[in-house]
C-alpha cells in the first residue's frame, strides 16, 4: 500500500511536469538548444592546442556531460519550486492530514525528479551521438553517465528543497537556487577545461561534486573509464549526499511535527471595537479530526473569533492560526461558511459555485457534484434569490467544500434549517467527521452539538469558559445544556 | 492573479447587471443620436450631416456610455459589500489588493465592451441619418476607427476608475453617488472655471479622446477646450487610475464583520 501511494504522489507530480508546456519544454527542448548553442559558439576552441593537449577530441564531446549536469541542475530548482507550489496551494497539509505515509510524500518527489532527469539525460545524450559525438567507453559509458547525472541530480534537488522547506517562499527558493547553482556550475569544467583554470578556482572545484561528475562524464566520452576519477567522484557524490539528504529529510520532520500541532490553535487573541471588547485573550486549540462545538450566548464573541481566524478581521492582540500558519496561506486546505446571506441573488445555485470554484483556481466542474451532495440539484440553475434560508445555508456548506478541504470552520450553520434541515446537517456533519477531517462548528443548538461534536469550546463576553472532551466536561453536569448554562450564568433563565 | 482575473470575469459575466447597464448605454446612445440626428442643420449651430462636423457630432456621442460603464464599474466592487459576498470573495481570496486589481481588471475589460458597443450604436445612427438623407460620408475608415478607439479606451478606462471607487468607497450608494456627483457635477463645475483644465479630467478628457470637440459632447464640454492628444488622454486616465488604486489598496484592510 505505501508503495502504490509513493508511486501515485510521483506519477502526479510527473503528470503535472508533462501536462505544463512551458515546464516540457524547459525540461526537454531547452537543453537541446543549449547543447547545439555551445557546441556551436565554442567549436573553435577545440582547435586550440592547450585544449586538444588534454584529451578533448572537440567541443561536443566535452560540453555534453556538462549540458547533462545543467539540465539536472535546473530540474533539481524546478523541484524546489514545485514544492514551494505544493505548499502554497495545501497539497503538502493536505497529503499531511491525510491517511498517507509520511515518507511516501517525499519519495515521491524524489521518484518525479528520478525520472524526469532520466528523461532528460536520455533525450540530451541521443541528441549529442546525432550531432556526431561518440562515447569512447561505448554505450557503457553512456549508461554511466546518464546513471551519474541523474544521481548527482536527484541529490542535488536536496537543496531548493531545503530551501523551499525551510523558508517557504516561492521567491527566496528561486533566489537561493538560483545563487547558489550558478557557482556549482561555473567553478566546474562545465565550460572551459578545468586544468586551464586559474589556481584557486581549481582549488574550489575540488569541493564541488559537479565538478567531479563532469570530469568523469568527459573522461567517458574521450578518453576512458579512469577508476580512479569515478571513485574520486562517488567519494564526492556519498559526501554530498550525506550532507544534503539528511538536512532536507530534517526540514520534511518540522512539517511532519507541525501537523502534530493543533490544526486550530488561538492564542491570547483580543478584538476591541472602540471602547467595546468583543473578545478578550482568548486561547484554546482544535485537535486534527476532531469535531469541535464552539458555544456562547448571543454577542459572545464566536463569530468574531471564527473572522478573525480567517483573516477578515484583524485581530487587536493575540494570534489565531490554523496548521502553525495563518488563514492566507492555507486557504486552500480550509473551507468556511461563514452567513447565509452572503450571496448575488441574481446569480443561480451552480453559478454561484463556479464562481467561488474559479476564484479558488479549483475545477468548476465539481459544482454539480457539490451540489448533488447539499441535495440542490433540482435547483441549481434556479437564481439564489429565491432560495429559501436552509438551502442557501446547504449552498454555503457546497461552497465550503470546494477545495476538498481538510479543515472547516462553520459558523451557525443551523440557523435557519426545519427539523429537517437539523437533520440533514446532522448527517451531512458525520459524514465529514467520519472522513477524519477537523470541524469547528459554532452553534447555539446544544442538542444537536452534543450528537455531533467530540469536544467544545465555550465562551461568554469573549472569554473562554471551558474547553475539552465533551464526555469529559459533561460528567459532573448532567448535560451539555446544565454545562453551557452554568458556565455561561444563564442558569437562571431555565 | 490571473485566477482571480478569471473568477471575476466570471462574476461580471454572471450578473444580470452587467447587461441592463450594456442595455442603459446602448439605449442611451442611440436616443441621443437619434435625437441629434433629427437636429443636424436645423440652424447655423448645428452644422448639418453632409459635413464632416455635423457627423462628427453624431458618432462620437459615447459620453453617456463611457458615464455608465464608470457607474457600473463601481457596482462590480460596491456590489460585492452590498450582497455582503465580500467575506466569500476574500476566503478564496486573502489578498485584498489582489482582489481589487482583479475586479479593476475585469470593470476595465467589461467597459471596453460598453465602448465598443456606444461606437457602433453611435456610428451606425450617425451612417443611417446621413444615408438617409442622401449625403455622402463625410468622415473616412480612419477618423471612425480613431473614434471608435477612443470611446473603447475611454470607457475602459472609466469603468476601472469606477470599481476602484467602488473598492474606496464600499457602500453601493456611495460609490454610485460618488461617480454621479463627480462625474456630472464636480467635472462639470471645474470645466466651467477653466476649459483647460476640463481637457485632465477622466470623463471629460475621455469624452475628447473620443472625438468630441467644443461644441458637442454629451455630458457636453466647455466651449474653447482643445482636445489633447488621444495618448495623452490616455496616459491621464491610466495614470489616475494607477494613483487612486494606489491610494486605495493602503485602505482595503478594513475589518470585515
Amino acid at each position: 500500500m505505501p508503495a502504490r501511494i509513493f508511486v501515485f504522489i510521483g506519477g502526479r507530480n510527473i503528470a503535472r511536469n508533462v501536462r505544463a508546456p512551458v515546464l516540457l519544454a524547459v525540461s526537454l527542448l531547452q537543453p537541446l538548444a543549449w547543447l547545439a548553442l555551445f557546441s556551436q559558439t565554442f567549436r573553435g576552441l577545440a582547435a586550440d592546442p592547450a585544449f586538444r593537449t588534454l584529451g578533448y577530441r572537440n567541443y561536443l564531446t566535452f560540453f555534453t556531460p556538462s549540458m547533462l549536469v545543467l539540465s539536472m541542475l535546473f530540474t533539481a530548482l524546478q523541484s524546489g519550486m514545485a514544492t514551494m507550489t505544493d505548499i502554497g496551494t495545501g497539497m503538502i497539509d493536505k497529503l499531511l492530514t491525510s491517511p498517507v505515509p509520511r515518507a511516501a510524500i517525499l519519495a515521491g518527489r524524489v521518484w518525479a525528479d528520478l525520472w524526469t532527469m532520466l528523461a532528460q539525460g536520455i533525450v540530451i545524450e541521443l541528441a549529442a551521438v546525432a550531432m556526431g559525438a561518440r562515447f569512447a567507453t561505448g554505450a557503457d559509458g553512456a549508461l554511466l553517465l546518464l546513471a551519474y547525472g541523474t544521481a548527482f541530480g536527484v541529490i542535488w534537488a536536496a537543496v531548493p528543497n531545503l530551501i523551499a522547506l525551510r523558508t517557504r517562499s516561492a521567491e527566496l527558493t528561486m533566489a537561493l537556487g538560483f545563487f547558489l547553482t550558478l557557482p556549482v556550475l561555473f567553478m566546474s569544467s562545465a565550460f572551459f577545461p578545468l586544468r586551464l583554470q586559474p589556481g584557486w578556482l581549481q582549488a574550489i572545484a575540488r569541493a564541488n561534486p559537479a565538478a567531479y561528475v563532469i570530469t568523469t562524464g568527459q573522461a567517458l566520452l574521450n578518453s576512458g573509464y579512469e577508476p580512479g576519477q569515478q571513485a574520486r567522484m562517488l567519494v564526492a557524490l556519498a559526501v554530498a549526499a550525506a550532507v544534503l539528504v539528511p538536512a532536507t529529510v530534517a526540514s520534511f520532520r518540522s512539517i511532519k511535527e507541525l501537523s502534530r500541532m493543533p490544526v486550530i490553535d488561538v492564542r491570547g487573541l483580543t478584538k476591541r471595537f472602540g471602547a467595546a471588547t468583543a473578545v478578550d485573550d482568548l486561547s484554546f486549540s482544535v485537535g486534527e479530526g476532531t469535531v469541535t462545538a464552539f458555544l456562547g450566548p448571543n454577542g459572545a464573541g464566536k463569530t468574531t473569533t471564527l473572522r478573525m481566524l480567517l483573516g477578515l478581521v484583524r485581530p487587536s492582540a493575540g494570534t489565531a492560526v490554523i496548521n502553525g500558519r495563518p488563514y492566507r496561506d492555507v486557504r486552500n486546505s480550509v473551507g468556511a461558511s461563514l452567513e447565509a446571506a452572503g450571496f448575488h441573488p441574481g446569480r443561480t445555485g451552480r453559478g454561484h459555485l463556479r464562481a467561488r470554484a474559479l476564484a479558488r483556481g479549483a475545477d468548476g466542474s465539481r459544482a454539480d457534484g457539490l451540489l448533488a451532495m447539499v441535495d440542490l440539484t433540482a435547483s441549481a440553475d434556479s437564481r439564489i434569490g429565491t432560495y429559501s434560508l436552509g438551502m442557501r445555508q446547504r449552498l454555503g456548506l457546497a461552497a465550503a467544500m470546494i477545495g476538498d478541504p481538510q479543515v472547516l470552520i462553520l459558523d451557525e450553520p443551523a440557523n435557519g434549517l426545519d427539523p429537517e434541515g437539523v437533520r440533514w446537517l446532522r448527517g451531512f456533519l458525520r459524514g465529514l467527521a467520519a472522513e477524519g477531517r477537523t470541524i469547528l462548528v459554532s452553534s447555539h443548538l446544544l442538542a444537536e452539538v452534543a450528537q455531533t461534536a467530540s469536544h467544545v469550546v465555550i465562551i461568554s463576553q469573549g472569554r473562554l469558559m471551558t474547553a475539552g472532551p465533551i464526555t469529559d466536561l459533561t460528567r459532573e453536569n448532567a448535560t451539555l445544556e446544565d454545562l453551557f448554562l452554568s458556565l455561561t450564568g444563564k442558569e437562571g433563565a431555565r | 492573479m490571473i485566477t482571480a482575473v478569471r473568477a471575476e470575469l466570471y462574476k461580471v459575466a454572471t450578473t444580470r447587471m452587467t447587461y441592463g447597464f450594456l442595455g442603459i448605454a446602448a439605449g442611451l446612445t442611440a436616443m441621443i443620436a437619434g435625437v441629434l440626428s433629427t437636429q443636424a442643420g436645423t440652424s447655423s449651430m448645428v452644422p448639418s450631416l453632409s459635413t464632416a462636423a455635423g457627423l462628427r457630432d453624431i458618432v462620437t456621442n459615447t459620453g453617456f456610455a463611457m458615464l455608465t460603464a464608470a457607474v457600473f464599474g463601481a457596482t462590480v466592487s460596491s456590489g460585492e459589500f452590498r450582497h455582503k459576498t465580500i467575506t466569500d470573495t476574500y476566503l478564496d481570496q486573502p489578498d485584498r489588493v489582489r482582489v481589487m486589481a482583479a475586479k479593476t481588471t475585469a470593470a476595465t475589460a467589461a467597459g471596453a465592451v460598453f465602448g465598443a458597443v456606444a461606437a457602433a450604436v453611435a456610428t451606425g445612427v450617425g451612417l443611417m441619418a446621413a444615408s438617409g438623407k442622401g449625403y455622402r460620408i463625410a468622415l473616412s475608415g480612419g477618423d471612425h476607427a480613431r473614434y471608435a478607439a477612443g470611446a473603447v479606451l475611454g470607457a475602459a478606462l472609466l469603468a476601472g476608475l469606477g470599481a476602484v471607487v467602488g473598492s474606496l468607497v464600499s457602500g453601493q450608494i456611495g460609490a454610485i453617488v460618488t461617480v454621479f456627483v463627480w462625474c456630472l457635477a464636480v467635472e462639470q463645475i471645474l470645466a466651467g472655471v477653466s476649459a483647460s483644465a476640463a481637457r485632465f479630467l477622466p470623463l471629460l478628457g475621455a469624452t475628447t479622446m473620443a472625438g468630441a470637440d467644443s461644441r458637442a459632447g454629451m455630458p457636453p464640454l466647455p466651449s474653447g477646450i482643445h482636445p489633447l492628444p488621444f495618448g495623452v488622454v490616455a496616459g491621464i486616465l491610466a495614470g489616475i487610475l494607477v494613483i487612486l488604486s494606489g491610494i486605495t489598496a493602503h485602505r482595503l484592510d478594513r475589518d470585515i464583520t
